[in-house]
């Protein structure tokens, strides 16, 4: 009923307005209302406990400054721009074509802006009742923000781009040399907060390490670190989704853990002020993104963990409600990052025959690796022997168990220490085996591996 | 059981008694400075191209996740191997990942670098299982699976378009390495970062499309 025209009239946006209205965007969450899914309060349940991503119900155009301004969270859903609402999800029709993967969408009364995700450099879209703006970038383009007077800001990965409502775009420098600046957003109209990546360390080459907050005065042009978090080699932070709050308030969410931990990191929601003062104001129950504020409520971005698609969950006085589905800044996971996507490059594996590798492929004959499960390390050959003698109280006494050290078995374990040894059949399922194993053996689960001996 | 403690980098021939010595010193000084990493597999070593050597290759988030489990888990690192120079030059350590790729990892791109004797061809540093989300995204890297494994990374940071093939001894083995991760048809089906938009020269994953 809403998407017949081309061109957004004065009518079709009372009409749209409407329908926004009606889809509950401008009511907030009715419990009345059959779609969104009750999630407990005190967020302890989890996300698999949502419902599953319901169906676009509706199409409407979101883009004159009436409606846009109001309505509720824009978000990415697979790769289409859906407004999602407590009373439903609605494609949005008359977006301009694009070839790329669309993410990071942000809206407002001045319109709605994402990025163009392409391999290599990326283009800023703006949408407004006024027209669409592209605006192609030399690198990749991340996380725009609107800011309270119109103004465009975005990262370019060094640095952030700044569009004014004029028009004028200025380059900003990011703080930290080698760092990735991310994640702007306006905390007044000539501050903005964005969150900074430290760049690689010998140790630490890629992915993760310390994130902190950064302020910048468009006044003064000059940045000032406004959280000081630390990390460590193993012991990692992380800065994601700030969303800014009235009063000059960001709100973000604070990742710790650690490379080496075989457990998910922590989760926890922090607020800065506009006096500077940090502070946590909760632990998170698992894994989850801010995606926005409306009606004063927070609004996260849930990872289905399984299927990759991100649950819109908004908070209300009694528990959690399911919105729909979609990401606002979280990147999302049911559509391949253009820059990561498999290509026939230079690089990639050539078909047919390989000379150069076949020199070295051994015998003719196939010889099936033998694959066994090792406890250890030990430092002293007793302790071997007496995890040997475990093993075999297990598994029987025919069982193809034996101490080990770099002598018979170099590759699987170091020289000076010693562990024990099974041999596994060769068509054994080794994670069959070892979860098997551990469940016979706890006091070695932290110590038993599958190796190649 | 296999028995693996010859190394075996040749010792260049002196000639003489005093040579026969001097090469003997020669080797057990190699011996001793890289003990296991230089451990090599027994004659008759071959690929093994079978689907346990070289199970299927998961595309996207979702075939990663049916394929290697949930992120983060005792599950993600619980198989390892020995790897020269993995932290130092010349001194061996161990490399966790996930037990979906042991096969693969242990037997026929470990097994490779031994069988080729260009044990001296890693370079610090080498690694695999990492918790960690991708910088500046929400999106968790493939470390955290124990799916992909960065070799050589000092010499090969993100960002840098081509690979640098100096090994641990200084010598230049080209792209030794990286082929042996892609290697031939069938190959060992390792997907090169050097790929990617942002090159990652050092990055080699058991996933594509992600």
């Amino acid at each position: 009923m809403l998407r017949r025209s081309w061109f957004v009239l004065p009518s079709t946006v009372v009409a749209v307005a409407l329908a926004l209205a009606g889809l509950g965007f401008f009511s907030g969450p009715s419990p009345a209302q059959a779609d969104g899914a009750e999630i407990a309060s005190g967020h302890r349940r989890s996300p698999s406990n949502v419902t599953s991503c319901p169906v676009a119900s509706a199409t409407v155009r979101p883009f004159g400054s009436e409606a846009a301004g109001s309505s509720g969270i824009v978000a990415v859903r697979r790769n289409r721009l859906v407004a999602v609402g407590a009373g439903g999800t609605a494609r949005l029709a008359g977006l301009p074509a694009h070839t790329g993967m669309l993410r990071h969408v942000t809206a407002s009364r001045f319109g709605v802006a994402y990025v163009e995700d392409r391999f290599g450099p990326d283009v800023v879209v703006i949408v407004t009742d006024h027209g669409t703006v592209r605006l192609p970038q030399r690198a990749e383009a991340v996380n725009p923000a609107w800011s309270p007077r119109g103004d465009l800001a975005w990262s370019v990965g060094t640095g952030l781009r700044i569009r004014s409502r004029a028009g004028t775009v200025t380059a900003v420098p990011g703080p930290v040399q080698g760092g990735t600046v991310f994640s702007p957003v306006f905390e007044s109209p000539d501050r903005i907060v964005a969150a900074v990546s430290m760049p690689p360390t010998l140790a630490v080459p890629e992915d993760e390490r310390l994130n902190n907050l950064w302020s910048y005065d468009r006044v003064s042009e000059r940045w000032r670190a406004a959280t000081h978090f630390s990390a460590g080699v193993d012991r990692w932070t992380a800065v994601r989704t700030p969303v800014a709050r009235p009063g000059g308030v960001v709100e973000f969410v604070r990742i710790t853990g650690r490379g080496t931990a075989t457990h998910l990191p922590s989760f926890q929601l922090w607020r800065l002020t506009a006096s500077g003062a940090v502070a946590r104001l909760r632990t998170l129950a698992g894994e989850r993104y801010l995606a926005g504020i409306e009606g004063g409520r927070r609004v996260w971005q849930v990872p289905d963990v399984r299927s990759g698609a991100f649950h819109l969950v908004a908070e209300g006085p009694g528990g959690e409600r399911q919105l729909g589905c979609g990401t606002t800044s979280a990147d999302p996971l049911d559509t391949a990052d253009p820059d990561r996507r498999s290509r026939r490059g230079r690089f990639a594996p050539p078909r047919g025959h390989w000379p150069s590798l076949e020199e070295h492929a051994g015998s003719a004959a196939e010889q099936i690796p033998e694959v066994g499960l090792l406890l250890g390390d030990f430092a002293e050959r007793k302790e071997a022997e007496e995890a040997a003698a475990k093993m075999l109280q297990t598994y029987g006494a025919n069982a193809p168990i034996q101490v080990v050290d770099s002598s018979t078995a170099p590759e699987a374990i170091l020289p000076g220490v010693y562990g024990a040894l099974m041999i596994l059949s060769s068509d054994a399922d080794v994670m069959a085996a070892l979860t098997d194993l551990r469940q016979r053996l706890p006091e070695y689960r932290d110590e038993s591996w599958v190796v190649t001996p | 059981m296999q028995s693996r403690t010859d190394p075996k980098k040749p010792v260049p021939w002196v000639g003489g008694g005093a040579g026969v010595a001097l090469a003997c010193v020669m080797w057990a000084g190699i011996v001793w400075a890289s003990p296991s990493a230089s451990a090599s597999p027994e004659p008759g070593w071959a690929h093994d191209h079978s689907a346990r050597g070289i199970p299927p290759r998961p595309s996207g988030y979702s075939e990663m996740v049916h394929t290697f489990g949930p992120k983060c888990t005792d599950r993600s690192h619980s198989a390892r191997s020995l790897w020269p120079s993995q932290s130092k030059p010349f001194t061996a350590g161990y490399v966790n990942y996930h037990p979906y790729i042991q096969r693969d990892v242990s037997w026929n791109v470990r097994g490779h670098v031994s069988d080729a004797r260009k044990d001296a061809a890693p370079y610090p540093g080498v690694g695999a299982y990492n918790c960690r989300l991708i910088a500046g995204s929400t999106s968790w890297s493939v470390h955290s699976w124990g799916a992909a494994v960065d070799t050589n990374w000092q010499r090969n940071p993100m960002g840098q378009d081509h690979w640098n093939g100096h090994g641990a001894d200084g010598v230049n083995y080209g792209t030794f390495l990286p082929d042996v991760w892609r290697g031939a048809a069938p190959g060992h089906h390792f997907f090169w970062g050097i790929n990617w938009s942002r090159p990652d020269p050092m990055h080699f994953q058991y996933v594509t499309n992600y």
